[in-house]
C-alpha cells in the first residue's frame, strides 16, 4: 500500500463568477478535472504533464489534500485523501510551489526544524533530520543564513528539502527544477532518481520541461482540458507514434501555415512555435519523405521562408503534441460552459 | 542517512504541545528578526501609557488622579492590549502567512490547525502580560494610586475574556480566509468601535445613553466592565453595565461558548477554502 496512488474518476468542478462591469457577475463553472482514473506503482517515477491550466495543478493539489475533489477519489499510501486527510500528510512529502512557503526570515535550519515540529517530531529528531537534508543536499554554511539572502535556486533546494522533512515514501514534487540553474537542476534530478532507487521512494514529479520527463521518469501522464489524453511508459508512448514522420521547419513562418500544412493528406499534425526567436513548424507525417517536397511547396505558396529543415526522431514533446495538437507552451483555457 | 518512519498514528497530547510550542518559537524568532518593529511597539504602548496618564491628570484638581478615576483607566488599557491581540492578531496573522505562501504548508501537514491557531497569539499574550504589568506600575507611579482587589478573581474573569475572545479571533481568521484583504478594512473600523463601545479609556457613563445600550449587546464590553470594577473593588456605580452576578455570568457564557462557534466557524471557512483551492490565493 505505501508507495501507492489509486486515482478513480476524479474530478473537479470550480464554482466561480464571471464579472460583468462593476456590480454584475454571472454565476460560472468551470470543470478543471474530468473523470480521470489512473494508478502509480510503487517505486516509480511518475511524470504528470500538460500545459497551464491543463488541470495538473488541481490534480496535485487534490492529492496533497490542499482541495477537496467534486468527485471521484484517491488514494494516497492506501489513504483517502478526503475521509483520512490527515495521515495522507503525515505519509506523502510535498513541494507545491516553489520557494514560496518557506519563512524568509528564519535560516535554512530554523525551517527545516520547524517543518520537523508539524510532523510531531521530538526536538532531537527534528534537529537530526534537519542536519541530514542539509548535509544531502550540500547547503553547508547556507543553512544558517536567514533565507531572505538565498538565491532563488537556494530557496527551491531548500524547499526541495522541506519535502523531505518526513522522510515520506510518496513525494510529490511539482516543477522542482523551475528557476534552478542547468547544474543545480542536474544535481537535483540526481538527488530524486537517488531517492527513487536507494531508497524506493515513489515519486509523483510534475514539469513541463519534456526532456526532464524523458530522462527521469518512468512512466508519464498527458492531461488537458481534465482529461487524460495518454499514459504509459516514455518508450511506448514514443512507439505509438512509430510509423510517423517528424519533421521540423525553422524560418519566416506565417501563422496560416498550420492550417495549410494540415491539409496535405498525409499530415497528421502539424504545431508553430519559436526557439531562440524563431519560428519553427513541427510537422508530423505518415510518409516523410514524399511529403516533404509537398511541405516546401505549400509553405512556397504561402510566402513562408525556409531557413532549415530538420527531420528528427520522436521525442516526448512530439507524443504531447499529437495527443494535444499543440505545444507544451501554449496555454489552456479551460471552460465548459456558463450556468444558466 | 537515518530514516524516521513517518507515522499517521493520533499525535499524543505532548507530542501535540512540543508541535504547539515550536509554532510559539518560530513566531518569536520571527518577531525577534525585526528589532525595529519590536522597539518601535515597545516605545509606542509607553507612549500611549502617558498620553491617557496625563490626560487624566488634567482633570484632577489636586494633580492626583482618584482611585476610580487610575481603575478605570489603567484596567481599562491593560483590557484594551490584551482583547486587541487575541482579537485581530489570529486573523491577521493567518493572512500574513496565507500572502507569504507558509499556510499552505502547514495545511500540508499534520499538524494541529486548533493548536497553529492559538500559537499565533500566545507568543503575543506573554508579551502582553509584561507590558500591561510594567504599564499599570508606570501609570500608578503617575497616578498615584492604583486600586488592587480581589486579585485571582479578576485574573478567573481574564481567563474567561480572554478565552471569548480568542473564540472572535478565530471567527475573525476565518473572515479573512473568506474576504481577504477586505478583512483589514473591517478590522480597522471595528477596532475603533470596540474601543469606543468598550469604554477602554472611560467609564461606560461617560457614553450617551443609546450608546451604553449598544454596549450592553457586546460581551468584551461586559468583560472590560467586569475586569476593572473587581480589581477596583466594586466601588460604588461600579459595574456599570449590568449587576456583578449578570457580567461575570455572561463573561462566563462568552468564554466558554465563543471559542467553540469561532472554530467551528473557521472550520467551515476552512472546508471552504478548500473546495474553492483559495487556501495559497494572496
Amino acid at each position: 500500500m505505501l508507495g501507492t496512488v489509486v486515482i478513480e474518476n476524479l474530478s473537479k468542478t470550480y464554482h466561480t463568477k464571471q464579472r460583468k462591469g462593476l456590480f454584475k457577475s454571472i454565476p460560472r463553472d468551470v470543470e478543471s478535472l474530468k473523470g480521470i482514473s489512473l494508478e502509480v506503482e510503487e517505486g516509480e517515477i511518475f511524470g504528470l504533464l500538460g500545459p497551464n491550466g491543463a488541470g495538473k495543478t488541481t490534480m496535485i493539489k487534490i492529492l496533497s489534500t490542499l482541495l477537496l475533489p467534486s468527485s471521484g477519489s484517491a488514494r494516497l499510501n492506501g489513504y483517502d485523501v478526503v475521509a483520512d486527510d490527515n495521515a495522507v500528510r503525515a505519509t506523502v512529502g510535498c513541494m507545491l510551489m516553489g520557494d514560496r512557503g518557506l519563512y524568509w526570515k528564519l535560516t535554512g535550519r530554523e525551517n527545516l526544524i520547524y517543518f520537523g515540529a508539524l510532523y510531531h517530531y521530538s526536538p532531537a529528531d527534528r534537529k537530526r533530520r534537519a542536519q541530514e537534508i542539509i548535509d544531502m543536499l550540500e547547503l553547508g554554511d547556507l543553512a544558517d543564513r536567514s533565507v531572505e539572502t538565498y538565491s532563488s535556486g537556494q530557496k527551491m533546494k531548500l524547499a526541495f528539502g522541506k519535502s523531505l522533512i518526513n522522510d515520506a515514501p510518496l513525494l510529490i514534487l511539482d516543477e522542482p527544477t523551475n528557476t534552478l540553474d542547468v547544474p543545480s537542476a542536474s544535481e537535483l534530478r540526481a538527488i530524486v532518481r537517488q531517492k527513487n532507487q536507494q531508497e524506493g521512494k515513489t515519486i509523483i514529479y510534475t514539469t513541463h520541461i519534456m526532456a526532464e520527463a524523458e530522462t527521469l521518469c518512468d512512466r508519464v501522464a498527458i492531461i488537458d482540458y481534465g482529461q487524460l489524453l495518454a499514459i504509459g511508459r516514455v518508450p511506448e508512448l514514443k512507439a505509438s507514434l512509430g510509423r510517423e514522420h517528424i519533421t521540423r521547419i525553422a524560418g519566416v513562418i506565417p501563422s496560416k501555415a498550420v492550417e495549410a500544412v494540415k491539409a496535405l493528406p498525409a499530415v497528421s499534425q502539424a504545431t508553430l512555435g519559436s526557439v531562440d526567436g524563431v519560428a519553427e513548424l513541427t510537422v508530423m507525417s505518415h510518409n516523410g519523405a514524399d511529403t516533404l517536397a509537398r511541405l516546401i511547396e505549400v509553405l512556397g505558396q504561402i510566402g513562408a521562408t525556409i531557413q532549415k529543415i530538420t527531420p528528427q526522431d520522436v521525442t516526448l514533446e512530439d507524443v504531447f503534441i499529437a495527443k494535444t495538437g499543440r505545444t507544451l507552451a501554449e496555454n489552456t483555457a479551460v471552460e465548459t460552459g456558463a450556468k444558466k | 542517512m537515518t530514516a524516521i518512519t513517518p507515522t499517521h498514528q493520533k499525535p499524543t497530547n505532548a507530542q501535540v504541545f512540543s508541535t504547539f510550542w515550536a509554532m510559539v518559537r518560530k513566531e518569536l524568532t520571527v518577531l525577534s528578526r525585526y528589532p525595529v518593529d519590536f522597539i518601535a511597539s515597545f516605545v509606542q504602548i509607553f507612549i500611549i501609557v502617558a498620553i491617557f496618564t496625563l490626560a487624566g491628570l488634567t482633570f484632577s484638581e489636586t494633580g492626583q488622579a482618584s482611585e476610580a478615576t487610575s481603575g478605570v483607566v489603567v484596567y481599562g488599557f491593560v483590557m484594551f492590549m490584551f482583547v486587541s491581540d487575541t482579537l485581530w492578531t489570529i486573523g491577521f496573522n493567518v493572512r500574513h502567512e496565507q500572502v507569504q505562501g507558509t499556510l499552505e504548508q502547514l495545511y500540508l501537514s499534520p499538524a494541529s490547525k486548533f493548536a497553529s491557531l492559538i500559537a499565533r497569539v500566545a507568543h503575543l499574550l506573554i508579551w502582553t502580560s509584561l507590558l500591561s504589568l510594567t504599564s499599570a506600575l508606570i501609570m500608578r507611579a503617575m497616578l498615584g494610586s492604583l486600586p488592587v482587589n480581589n486579585l485571582g478573581l479578576a485574573l478567573g474573569l481574564l481567563a474567561f475574556i480572554l478565552s471569548g475572545t480568542f473564540g472572535i479571533g478565530f471567527a475573525f481568521a476565518a473572515l479573512t480566509l473568506r474576504v481577504k484583504e477586505a478583512a483589514n478594512s473591517l478590522v480597522n473600523m471595528f477596532q475603533f468601535v470596540f474601543m469606543i463601545l468598550g469604554a477602554c479609556f472611560f467609564p461606560f457613563g461617560a457614553l450617551p445613553e443609546w450608546m451604553r445600550w449598544i454596549s450592553r449587546l457586546i460581551p468584551t464590553a461586559y468583560g472590560v466592565d467586569i475586569f476593572r470594577s473587581t480589581l477596583m473593588g466594586y466601588p460604588a456605580g461600579f459595574p456599570e453595565l449590568a449587576p456583578v452576578n449578570v457580567e461575570i455570568v455572561i463573561v462566563v457564557v462568552f468564554g466558554l461558548v465563543m471559542p467553540v462557534l469561532g472554530y467551528w466557524l473557521f472550520r467551515g471557512a476552512e472546508r471552504h477554502a478548500r473546495e474553492k483551492g483559495s487556501l495559497g490565493e494572496f
